[in-house]
Parts: C-alpha cells; sequence; structure tokens
C-alpha cells in the first residue's frame, strides 16, 4: 500500500496541470463565445486556395 | 409554391427573381435577397447556406431606402469619438452589435467576408453576444464601407460602446470560472480522501497523512474560490451590518481552521471535505446567479444602440457632418427626408410635413410652414429641409422627456429591501443560535464546535438564495424563446398581480399603417377608376396614409402630374382632368358645404371641377395579436393614446376597451396614477418617446423592440417581435413562476427549519448537514427547471 505515497501526490500534480491549462484559456477568452466554436470545424477550407 | 433561397420565405407567384448556385437557377423572394445571396455566392461564400441552421432574415431592399450612403455619418470623427478608440499603430477599433445573426455560420460568414476587405486588419464575431470587435486602418478603409459591407451580406450594423458594468461583469464572471475549477477539482479530491477515513477501508497509519493531504487540498478551496463570500461578508461586517454571507464565512473558516488545528495536533476528527463542498455549493449558485445578471446586461446594451444624432451643418464651405451636440444656438443645418432632426429649431424652408409620431403619439403628419418650430426627434417626410437651431442637445424637448424619465425612475422604491431586512434578522438569530448550541454543548463537556458548526450550515439559507435567481433565469429564458425579453426580474415576479394595464395606440396595438374601412362615392362616379387614381396619388405622396392602398395595382394608371398643397393635400392631373385629394379643409375651396357633413369620420376627401365626389374613411390597422391579447386579458385595459383623431376611438371600439385620446406626455403620467390610484398595481405598453415618461411610472413597463430607443432604456420588459400578445405570455409566465416560488420557498424553509433542532441537539453532523443541504439546493434547482418546459 506504500504506492499511496506516491500515487496521491502524482494525482495532485495532473490537476495543478489541469487547473493552470483551464486559467489559460479562461485568460484567453475562450469560455466566452460557447455556441460558436463547435462549428468551425465545418468552415474550414477543404481545399485551401494559393495565394 | 416553392421558397426562397435565402431568406426561406415563400416566394409571391408573379415574382421571376433567381440566383445562380452552382450553376443552377434557384428561386428568391426579393430583389433584397437577390442582392445579398449574390454578393454571399460571388464570395465563394457558399459553405454559409450548406451549414447554416436558420434561415436569414429577409433584408430591407436597398432601392426602397433611396439613400445608399446612410452609414457615412460615422465616418466624421467628432461622431466616431464617442464609440471608436485608436491605438498606437494609428489602428482603429470598435464594437458593433449585428442584427440578423442567428447560428454559427452567420458569425462564419462575416468574419470571412469583412477579412476580405481591404484594409480591415481583423474582425471578431461573438455570436453569444451578437456582437463584433473590428479593427482596420482608417486610410484604406472607412467605418461606413464596413458598415456597407456588413449590411451587403443582410445584417444591420450599429456602433456602441460596452458599458462600464458589462467590463466588469465580465471580469468577474472570469474569475468565478477560476475559483469555481479549483473548488470543484479539489473538492472531489477531499471528499475522495474523506470516503477513505469515513468508512475504514484504510489501514490506521494512513490516516495522519490522509489528514495533512486534506489540509493541503482544502487550502486552495477555503482561501481562493472563498474569496467572494469573504469579501462581501467582511463588506458587510466593515459597514457594521450582516448579510447572508457572515455565518457562512464562520461556519467555512472554522471548520477549517479547528480541523486544521486537529491535524497538526493530531487529535479530535476533520471536517475538510464540509468545508470544501460549502464553498463548491455556495459559489455554483453564485455564479449562476451572476450569469443571469450578465446575460440581462449584455442584451439590454446590444438592444440600446448608441445611435449619435447626426447633423448636417451647413457652412459655406458646403455640408459638413458633426454630432448633435456640436450644434450651436443660430446654426442653420439641413435635414433629408426619412432622417431624424437633430435639434429643435424655426423652419428656414418654405412648407415640410414631419411626423412626430415618436414625440407627440399624433398618427399623422403635421404641415410645418416656414417660422414654425421643429422638434428634434421628428422624422421629415417628403423633402431637404433647412432649420435654423434653436435649442440644442440637451435642452431640446427630447433630452427633456429622457431627464424627466430618470427623474420618475429613481424615486422608484424597490421592494426587495424588505426580503433584505428580513433576511438580515433571521441571520442575526441564527448567529446567536449557534453561539448557544457552542456554549450549551461546552457547558455539557463536550467540544461545542462541531455543533455550532452544524447549526451554521443546516441553516444556511443555500437552497433558499437560490431559489428566485435559478426560478428567475428558468423563466426568462422560456419567455425570450417566445419573444419577450425580461430585463427587471420584478416585472416577472409581480406580473401576475396586475389589475390593469394601460395601452398606447400607435405602434404598440396598431401597426402604424392604415386600411380603407369605408369608400363613399357620389352615383355618377366610377369607384374603381377613382380609386386607382387615390392610390397612385398618394403612392407618389410618400405620406403614411398611402398604406392603406397599398393593395391597389396602379400600373395601368398614369398620372400627368402630382402637386402637393400645403396643410390639405394632393392636387393630381389625370387625363386632363383636374382632382383635388386631401382633408375636410379643401372644402374652403368650393361653395358647397352639404358633404362635409354627410360622411362622418372621414380622412380622405375627392373633389374635381364639379365638386366633392367621394370620400375615404380609413382606420389604424390592428396588430394580428391586439384583440386576441384584448380577449384573454382579465385585468382592467385602457388605451391612453396621445393621437387626437378619430381613429383611437375606431381602435377602441374594435378592441372593446375604454381609451382616452390627445395626452401630452405629462398627461398620461397623471392618467396612469389616477388608474394606480382607482386599481392598485398598472403595467403600461407603449412604443414611442412620448412614453417614455409613463413608462416609468408604471409599476411594470413594457416596450415594443421596434420602438423609440428612449422608450426602452428604462422599460422592465421588451416585446422582441412587438406583438401585444406578449403581455399575456408575460402573466401566464409571471403565474406559473409564482407557483414554483411559492413550492421552493416552502421546501427550503421547512428543510431549514427541520435540520435545525436536529442541528442544536447533535443528531446532525457537520457532513449530514451538509450533504442535506446540497440535496436541498438540488431539488430546488429542479424544480425550478421546470418552468423552461412549455
Amino acid at each position: 500500500m506504500n504506492v499511496i505515497y506516491v500515487l496521491i501526490p502524482l494525482a495532485i500534480v495532473i490537476i495543478v496541470v489541469a487547473l493552470a491549462l483551464f486559467f489559460w484559456a479562461v485568460k484567453k477568452n475562450q469560455f466566452e463565445d460557447l455556441d460558436r466554436q463547435g462549428h468551425d470545424i465545418l468552415f474550414d477550407d477543404d481545399n485551401p486556395k494559393q495565394k | 409554391m416553392t421558397s426562397c433561397y435565402h431568406c426561406q420565405e415563400q416566394v409571391p407567384e408573379q415574382c421571376t427573381l433567381t440566383v445562380t448556385v452552382n450553376g443552377h437557377e434557384k428561386a428568391v423572394c426579393c430583389a433584397g435577397c437577390q442582392a445579398v445571396a449574390n454578393v454571399i455566392l460571388q464570395g465563394g461564400f457558399d459553405n454559409y447556406y450548406k451549414f447554416r441552421q436558420n434561415a436569414a432574415e429577409k433584408p430591407i431592399d436597398q432601392s426602397t431606402l433611396g439613400d445608399d450612403n446612410r452609414y457615412l455619418a460615422f465616418d466624421s470623427a467628432s461622431v466616431q469619438q464617442e464609440f471608436v478608440s485608436i491605438n498606437q499603430n494609428q489602428q482603429y477599433s470598435a464594437d458593433i452589435s449585428i442584427q440578423g445573426m442567428h447560428c454559427a455560420a452567420c458569425a462564419w460568414l462575416i468574419e470571412k467576408y469583412l477579412s476580405k476587405q481591404a484594409g480591415v486588419s481583423s474582425i471578431r464575431v461573438n455570436l453569444t453576444n451578437a456582437r463584433a470587435e473590428v479593427v482596420w486602418d482608417n486610410t484604406s478603409i472607412q467605418l461606413s464601407e464596413i458598415f456597407n459591407a456588413i449590411h451587403a451580406i443582410g445584417y444591420t450594423p450599429s456602433p456602441f460602446k460596452i458599458s462600464q458594468i458589462e467590463t466588469e461583469y465580465q471580469q468577474i464572471n472570469k474569475s468565478y470560472q477560476k475559483q469555481l475549477a479549483v473548488a470543484g477539482l479539489f473538492t472531489m479530491q477531499v471528499m475522495m480522501l474523506a470516503f477513505a477515513l469515513y468508512f475504514d477501508v484504510i489501514e490506521a497509519s494512513f490516516e495522519y497523512f490522509f489528514r495533512w493531504i486534506s489540509l493541503l487540498l482544502s487550502a486552495p478551496v477555503v482561501f481562493y474560490s472563498g474569496l467572494p463570500l469573504l469579501t462581501s461578508a467582511y463588506r458587510a461586517i466593515s459597514k457594521k451590518s450582516i448579510n447572508m454571507d457572515v455565518p457562512v464565512v464562520f461556519a467555512i473558516y472554522s471548520t477549517f481552521i479547528a480541523s486544521a488545528y486537529a491535524t497538526f495536533t493530531n487529535s479530535g476528527e476533520v471536517y475538510f471535505e464540509s468545508a470544501t463542498m460549502f464553498v463548491f455549493l455556495l459559489l455554483t449558485s453564485r455564479y449562476l446567479e451572476h450569469l443571469v445578471k450578465t446575460k440581462a446586461a449584455i442584451t439590454s446594451a446590444n438592444l440600446l444602440k448608441l445611435l449619435p444624432l447626426v447633423a448636417f451643418k451647413k457652412t459655406s464651405a458646403g455640408i459638413e457632418t458633426v454630432h448633435a451636440n456640436e450644434l450651436a444656438v443660430g446654426d442653420t443645418i439641413q435635414v433629408k427626408p426619412g432622417e431624424q432632426v437633430p435639434a429643435d429649431g424655426r423652419l428656414l424652408s418654405n412648407t415640410c410635413t414631419v411626423e412626430e409620431a415618436q414625440l407627440t403619439g399624433e398618427s399623422l403628419p403635421i404641415s410645418k410652414q416656414q417660422g414654425d418650430l421643429i422638434l428634434a426627434g421628428s422624422l421629415v417626410h417628403n423633402q431637404i429641409i433647412v432649420i435654423e437651431v434653436e435649442t440644442v442637445y440637451l435642452n431640446t424637448r427630447l433630452a427633456q422627456i429622457a431627464k424627466h424619465q430618470e427623474r420618475v425612475n429613481q424615486s422608484k422604491s424597490p421592494l426587495a429591501n424588505l426580503a433584505d431586512r428580513m433576511a438580515k434578522q433571521a441571520t442575526v438569530s441564527v448567529l446567536f443560535l449557534s453561539i448557544a448550541t457552542f456554549v450549551g454543548w461546552q457547558l455539557l463537556g463536550e467540544n461545542g464546535l462541531w455543533y455550532a458548526v452544524a447549526v451554521l450550515v443546516a441553516t444556511c439559507p443555500c437552497a433558499l438564495s437560490l431559489a428566485l435567481p435559478t426560478a428567475i433565469s428558468a423563466a426568462s429564458n422560456a419567455l425570450k424563446i417566445q419573444g419577450v425579453l425580461v430585463r427587471e426580474s420584478h416585472a416577472l415576479e409581480q406580473a401576475d398581480k396586475l389589475s390593469a394595464i394601460a395601452f398606447d395606440k400607435t405602434g404598440t396595438l396598431t401597426t402604424g399603417c392604415f386600411s380603407r374601412c369605408k369608400v363613399y362615392v357620389r352615383p355618377d362616379i366610377k369607384q374603381n377608376l377613382l380609386l386607382k387614381i387615390v392610390a397612385a396619388a398618394e403612392k407618389a405622396s410618400n405620406h403614411p396614409l398611402a398604406t392603406g392602398f397599398s393593395d391597389i395595382n396602379t400600373n395601368d394608371i398614369q398620372l400627368d402630374s402630382v402637386t402637393t398643397l400645403a396643410h390639405q393635400g394632393l392636387q393630381v392631373k389625370f387625363q386632363g382632368e383636374e382632382y383635388l385629394i386631401g382633408s375636410k379643409s379643401l372644402f374652403n375651396r368650393y361653395s358647397q358645404q352639404a358633404e362635409q357633413t354627410k360622411w362622418p369620420n372621414v380622412q380622405i376627401y375627392i373633389f374635381n371641377q364639379t365638386g366633392c365626389i367621394g370620400a375615404i374613411e380609413v382606420e389604424d390597422q390592428l396588430k394580428p395579436t391586439s384583440i386576441e391579447c384584448m380577449k384573454t386579458l382579465d385585468t382592467k385595459n385602457v388605451i391612453l393614446s396621445g393621437d387626437h383623431s378619430s381613429l383611437v376611438d375606431k381602435a377602441a371600439k374594435k378592441l372593446n376597451i375604454d381609451f382616452y385620446k390627445g395626452l401630452s406626455p405629462e398627461e398620461k403620467q397623471c392618467k396612469l396614477q389616477q388608474l394606480q390610484d382607482l386599481y392598485g398595481s398598472v403595467a403600461m405598453v407603449g412604443d414611442g418617446v412620448n412614453d417614455s415618461i409613463v413608462l416609468a411610472t408604471a409599476d411594470i413597463s413594457i416596450a415594443m423592440d421596434d420602438g423609440a430607443e428612449l422608450s426602452k432604456y428604462k422599460a422592465d420588459v421588451i416585446l422582441l417581435n412587438s406583438q401585444p400578445i406578449g403581455v399575456v405570455k408575460l402573466i401566464h409566465m409571471s403565474q406559473r413562476l409564482n407557483r414554483i416560488l411559492k413550492q421552493n420557498f416552502i421546501w427550503a424553509i421547512g428543510y431549514n427549519a427541520l435540520a435545525l433542532p436536529l442541528a442544536v441537539f447533535g443528531i446532525l453532523t457537520p457532513w449530514m448537514a451538509v450533504i442535506g443541504m446540497s440535496a436541498s439546493s438540488l431539488i430546488v434547482v429542479s424544480n425550478s427547471m421546470r418552468l423552461l418546459k412549455k
């Protein structure tokens, strides 16, 4: 059972990383418009034109 | 019948317009749709049609507007000052609200189309808020061109300024999101460890380790996520007052500190999970409440477009575009047909007709002669006029009405104060009770802290505080789908207690268009031909009464000439014969006056050389739902109209309700106060500037979305489709809301009352109290969500 001394701190580290990512996303305004981004994939140019 | 490729409305039978999509011809219903669809297709944006979820709105046909440069005024620097900011690279940026956006395809289309315009450096469209943020280079593109581009693909742009309060709300929103994430994720961990401790699934040797980990994990929840609660409680205490957060904060921090002490000394019990879960649940309810507020702030900001009153000043150099507040007394300004007059002034042109419907409620345009006073806010009718400015900006009649409205509004006493006071008293007694519990158990020789905490948690008005905001947000969301936007929640709570409703006529109950109800013709005249002549003449004159003749096909009638007779009507030549069409005053030109009394309630008379040959009675066209609305409402309904004409009588008779006509804005307010004395709670439904004062006086004010900005400014409720039936929907929803609220309150108070003695006598431990409280909150929330269903 001593593995718990490793696993629990590891879980905490993962959570801290997840939270850091979430904070970054909030800072980049990713939660301002939840209706729209999901559809963006539909509008990707299927055959991008040459510039 | 086929439906239009662009707006999916039915294509009229005689319409043969088409657009070419991938080599196929598709039918469209009007020139407006055709123009917009062509712009979209030629730009290579046919993906829009592939992926959109809603049909587009029918665009207004450009050709009928005549003026293709109506956005030109936004290019002037003095106008832009209000909403455009310039950064150090000389890049201009502005927020624009966009009407007519329905789905992600719209947002995509606007972004793609605009970013292809030379000079636009970036554009970000926010679908949720119906807004776009544009950054552009003023040397290569003008703002008016950007506006025209948005207009060309079928949307209506308007500039506006993000209010201070909204920026603040967004900021708070973001910190809530972060705090919630921290609270949620860490609470889960603490709970996991706590369960292991509760049920002894781990060996005793791990207990010490688990306690320290729990302490470590709950510290950020209590000290970071709990901050909003802490600051709110601190603010109350520092003002020597008390609010709901004070006992909550006591419960959270005493639990945490006592548990931390137990961890350090390795003695007693720990309740970290209770503290963190409490923070998480409370924060969730605060966030929900805040979301409702933010949403309302955004929608109302979008509705209240910033429409800078633009003036065209005549100077020696020509005509200059300036902001209306830069005008000075004595300036000469020019106003084109269809535009609003920006300042009060004397008419310098010979004659003109202006529409004052928004200011006075008068449904028909009024003729003015040289030297007459023209009020700011009136619409100019049929010609370009020149005005010498007499009063500017803040002193105009329009601004005074706005000021008056502001004053009335401040004197409104909010009912919420009472609830606040009661909550305060309850809070004080809860604090005393928990202290008493602590002392009592201490005297009995036990650790009283956990009993006191249980009391604080059990009496936490969490479910109670969720009861109102969740129900209101569910109800207002359901109403918004039905076309009723609630801006002040008190309107929703109290609409079922209304005993009388006052309606404005023009624009509220009626469409502002007219229809013929009776045609009288001298026996020797052909009615059809006469009607055609009148219709053709009215169409040429652009008079509102012309809408009463729009159903007559005048293509086969060729009038030789149409001239306007000031104050009287029109002079028409048809096949060599002269006709006069107009008001009663035309009788002065003729000797016989007999017909004048023969036909009552007639607005239009027709003459030829032989005298009066016919007359036409018109009436206001009621909005399609007006009659149904009056039938369904069991309140006392009254029309308060500023219109003097007999049109009010007719509309009231048709709707079978009482009416008062010819009222000035102040008289309307008096009448409404009389109604309030007679019946109690009175709502006002209106749309014009002249209604804005009476709207502010009413217990519940309801405005029409296509009405004047000023009337919407302080309205509690806005009817988005401008149909009076929305009032019925509001009242029905209010009845349902009050039923749900009653259930919520009974449940929440009942739970608290039941849990309190259990906590005092130590039967309820803190963790049980927390679980009970969350279950109670969940029940309240799901009960509120029932309002979302139809």
